[in-house]
């Protein structure tokens, strides 16, 4: 009695097979479907730095464009106008970053304030936004 | 002084024309590198989409043989 072996039938033996088969499948197309999309992954990788590349000998090319733009009063006027534009959102921005805390009467307070470090990227986009903002002034201009 | 007519040298002319085109090209290859990343964006969002249909299918079979080997005999 201790030796006897118990077995379970299984119903619908037919359709489990069917089921086990089709599930294995399935797996298998998807383990290449995430290779496929490891490998798109890739190249979109390889595009945004190609991009990033050529933004930034755009932005050099601008820059290598105004150097050898005539000189003229008009440009010396925009110039000085986004230069003094610059210079009063950069006052204006570290006033707001004064805390709350920070004594009212005391104006050195607006000095110590120091601006918080920018990340590379934040710091290209800068760049980028600052030389927006000087073409823009010139067109203005114009 | 604004409304003054401007001459320019023809040759600062020519390099500023000069200058002009490399951006133009430079533009142009950029459009193309963003059409690229729009192009593989969409290739992403289809195999993911396929991927989880796929995933769906298997937890059909799963279940079904989950409930067919574990439902009591009668």
């Amino acid at each position: 009695m201790a030796n006897d072996d118990y077995f379970v039938q299984i119903p619908e033996h037919q359709q489990v097979v069917q089921s086990v088969l089709l599930g294995s499948r399935k797996v298998i197309e998807s383990s290449q479907s995430y290779y496929k999309l490891l490998e798109i992954r890739r190249e979109k990788t390889e595009a945004f730095a190609l991009l990033k590349t050529q933004v930034s000998e755009l932005l050099s090319l601008s820059k290598d464009l105004e150097t050898i733009l005539p000189y003229h009063e008009l440009i010396k006027n925009a110039k000085s106008y986004a230069a003094k534009k610059k210079n009063a959102e950069a006052k204006t921005s570290s006033k707001v970053k004064v805390s709350s805390n920070a004594p009212k009467s005391s104006k050195k307070a607006h000095k110590k304030v120091e601006e918080p470090k920018l990340t590379k990227e934040e710091l290209e986009m800068k760049k980028l936004s600052d030389a927006l903002a000087s073409i823009e002034s010139k067109l203005s201009a114009l | 002084m604004t409304n003054s007519p401007v001459f320019v040298k023809i040759e600062d002319y020519q390099k500023v024309l000069d200058g002009v085109d490399v951006i133009k090209k430079q533009m142009d290859g950029v459009r193309k590198t963003i059409d690229q990343i729009e192009k593989l964006r969409a290739q992403e969002a289809e195999e993911l989409q396929m991927w989880t249909a796929n995933i769906n299918e298997v937890e059909k079979e799963i279940s079904f043989i989950d409930k067919t080997l574990f439902e009591p005999e009668e």
